[in-house]
């Protein structure tokens, strides 16, 4: 066989693998784009005109705390503290952790909420660095203020867990800006299974929308096309991706900008780690594992109803 | 070996995937832009003026007399409408020529018993083609209709939630929504028992609901029966305490605990004959209404084999009090179960209980972290003696105790930061 010989029937061979290939691919898209549009329209038979407010008002509701790592967000901070505590929920605490933020995000946040220093009683559940400071508020009981070295995103979550006392923790970037009805509507399936261990809502670019007083008042599509590819990648990715293995059961992440989990299920996993620079999708998976393991049922849910909006970057 | 693609006809069948594919999804596209155009153009013309219509007519503006400033009566409020460029009008019917009039709502101002309008206000005949406003609320798309129903009837109560429900009941909603509960599709039962459950209604259907095989189906009707606290309703609803579904039980707790006071004879009943799981759901509703009427069974389920059952029998005596309750509550602390003495130390705590101190004092040294911290909180909760018993405690030869004694007098308070040391 001539060497021209060989070389087209690698050619050929190469052809049925890009088919054989286009076929997996486009046979799996398919799947889940019917997978998510499935379970987008159950989710929307169930929740039309559901009485959102009836969870928001139950003395029933398990409690929350939202846990908000910070370093650096002396531009933001104020905002999105006094948006959360805004937030209406029947039992609600906001762990802010200052992670050894080099700019004055600390003392704007004692002088703003008032903060005062306080000895409180907690365990060490997840490794963690050890806290500088703790404070809370005079003027507003539900929030605390820890103050630790720098150790990254995961280690601030992990001494927030340790603080926070409520049975959810909803793990939120500082910059996030939530919905009004974002933290009953990621609520709402811990309800619905005790075997639901974390949560996850649509996530929506900021970018070019307007926003007061920590709320989207107004939805544009930003004007820079880096950011603007960003829009319909986090589209097709919660909307189409999440929502779609939401219905095959394989989520695998849930957003770090925005994720609900049950606190013991945290702590039992042994917290975020610290040396995963994808700690949000290595926090899910060894939960799920944890649970195989143990032969117990820990399920991962997505709900494709919009809970949150965050900052997406517009430059390289 | 030969390429797949040539075969002419795999190539079409190829095309013809992605074509049809391509032209489904614009196809879906299109669709769904007419429908949202559609339902724009609705609520536009026809749910923005019933919208500010609805106040006024709930309100009982109906039937009102119509009299302008120099005090000479018009006629009576019989009706309201819209026209066709949607503004919206009440119907005015002149008692003495029998005939009936538009009245431009935003002309229309009510004083007390009365509508009272301008001497010059002219009332306009009702022109050819006239709809009342029940026939149009009839004309409307059933989702918008029970759009415009729910959204109404979330925000108001009393005579105006009557006044709506005699306007669903003209209207046909209420007839649908009864109907739409027996459908054999669950969503369809569902969407149905949630606009029954907006307004007050559904007596005859509400009920048997509460069985249903859905869970959400279920989960509604305990919504729903919030606002029917019959002996039927509340017995059914206990039953419900044992459902498998968490969602079915979070309402119905919910429910039981909003219905407050009236559901305690029907508990306590519940809780001296019952011993499974659903137990536990049943004590969770009596600590949210703590009645002296629960002591005696909860001084029974202190003994449950349930370590959960006992934890709740002890947080529902430490909310009722009294000697026979803080005896049992001074036992607990030797209980079995971690979770069982740390409730029973947070009670004592709870009921400024200091003759319990120098037991609450031995538990600071408990091997559980959650018992000695519930301790060291209930100490200081009593006061003087428990503070006293603290201090006593940072020279305990067990670590342990010390440190939490230490921890729990460092412990600052939440809303001032004041400390005792």
């Amino acid at each position: 066989m001539s060497w021209l010989e060989q070389a087209f029937g690698l050619l050929i061979a190469w052809e049925w693998i890009i088919l054989g290939y286009f076929l997996f691919v486009n046979s799996y898209v398919a799947i889940l784009l019917v997978s998510a549009a499935w379970e987008t329209w159950q989710n929307s038979l169930k929740s039309r005109w559901e009485a959102r407010w009836r969870v928001q008002g139950s003395s029933v509701a398990p409690s929350l705390s939202m846990l908000v790592p910070a370093y650096n967000e002396s531009a933001t901070i104020l905002q999105s503290v006094q948006a959360l505590l805004a937030l209406y929920y029947p039992s609600l605490e906001v762990v802010v952790v200052n992670d050894g933020s080099k700019d004055n995000t600390l003392s704007l946040l004692i002088e703003r909420f008032e903060l005062v220093r306080v000895n409180p009683i907690y365990q060490q559940s997840v490794p963690a660095r050890p806290a500088r400071g703790l404070y809370r508020s005079r003027t507003h009981p539900n929030l605390l203020v820890v103050d630790k070295e720098n150790g990254g995103r995961s280690d601030a979550l992990n001494a927030a867990i340790n603080l926070a006392t409520g049975e959810l923790v909803c793990a939120i970037d500082a910059d996030t800006i939530i919905e009004p009805e974002g933290l009953e509507r990621l609520v709402r399936p811990f309800l619905t299974g005790g075997d639901i261990v974390a949560a996850g809502g649509t996530i929506r670019p900021v970018n070019g929308c307007i926003v007061q007083r920590g709320r989207v008042v107004s939805v544009h599509a930003p004007t820079r096309p880096l950011a603007g590819f960003q829009v319909v990648e986090y589209i097709r990715a919660f909307l189409f991706g999440r929502v779609g293995w939401n219905r095959l059961g394989g989520n695998l992440i849930v957003s770090g900008a925005f994720g609900m989990f049950r606190r013991d299920a945290l702590v039992a996993k042994g917290g975020y780690e610290k040396t995963c620079i994808c700690e949000d999708m290595e926090v899910v998976v060894g939960i799920r594992r944890r649970g195989y393991e143990q032969g117990i049922s820990q399920r991962v849910v997505y709900i494709p109803d919009p809970v949150g909006w965050t900052e997406v970057p517009e430059s390289r | 070996m030969t390429s797949p693609f040539a075969d002419p006809a795999l190539l079409w069948l190829i095309v013809e995937i992605e074509v049809a594919t391509i032209a489904g999804a614009l196809a879906l596209l299109f669709a769904h832009g007419y429908y949202l155009h559609r339902e724009a153009n609705l609520r536009r013309e026809i749910l923005a003026p019933a919208r500010q219509l609805l106040p006024a007519v709930l309100d009982g503006t109906l039937n009102k007399s119509v009299v302008d400033t120099d005090g000479n009566r018009r006629g009576v409020v019989r009706d309201f409408t819209w026209g066709s460029d949607g503004e919206p009008a009440l119907v005015i019917l002149d008692e003495d020529s029998q005939s009936s009039f538009l009245l431009s709502f935003s002309a229309e101002r009510k004083v007390g018993d009365v509508v009272l309008i301008g001497a010059s206000q002219k009332l306009v005949p009702v022109p050819s083609g006239f709809r009342s406003g029940a026939e149009l609320l009839r004309a409307l798309p059933e989702s918008l209709r029970i759009l415009l129903f729910i959204d109404f009837g979330r925000s108001i109560s009393g005579e105006e939630k009557g006044n709506l429900r005699s306007l669903a009941q003209n209207t046909g909603v209420l007839a649908n929504a009864e109907a739409g509960c027996r459908s054999l599709w669950w969503w369809r039962r569902l969407h149905s028992l949630r606009l029954l459950t907006v307004l007050h209604a559904g007596e005859d259907i509400g009920l048997s609901l509460l069985s249903d095989k859905n869970p959400l189906v279920r989960a509604q009707a305990a919504e729903w029966a919030t606002d029917h606290p019959e002996p039927e309703v509340i017995k059914r609803l206990l039953e419900l305490l044992g459902d498998p579904e968490s969602l079915c039980r979070f309402y119905v707790e919910d429910s039981l605990l909003r219905m407050g006071p009236i559901v305690v004879d029907r508990l306590v009943e519940y809780l001296n004959t019952h011993i499974g799981k659903e137990i536990e759901e049943a004590l969770k509703v009596s600590v949210g209404l703590p009645s002296p009427q629960f002591l005696e069974p909860a001084l029974s389920l202190v003994k449950h084999e349930n370590p959960a059952v006992r934890t709740l029998a002890a947080s529902l005596l430490g909310s009722i009090g009294g000697d026979q309750a803080v005896e049992t509550l001074r036992d607990l602390l030797k209980d079995t179960s971690a979770e069982v003495r740390a409730t029973a130390a947070s009670a004592l705590g709870r009921l400024h209980y200091w003759p319990a101190s120098s037991e609450l004092a031995d538990m600071l040294g408990d091997p559980d972290w959650y018992v000695r911290r519930n301790a060291g909180y209930a100490l200081r909760a009593v006061g003087p003696p428990g503070i006293l018993v603290l201090r006593q405690s940072t020279n305990n030869r067990n670590e342990l105790a010390a440190e939490m004694a230490r921890d729990a007098l460092e412990f600052s308070d939440i809303t001032t930061g004041a400390q005792l040391t």
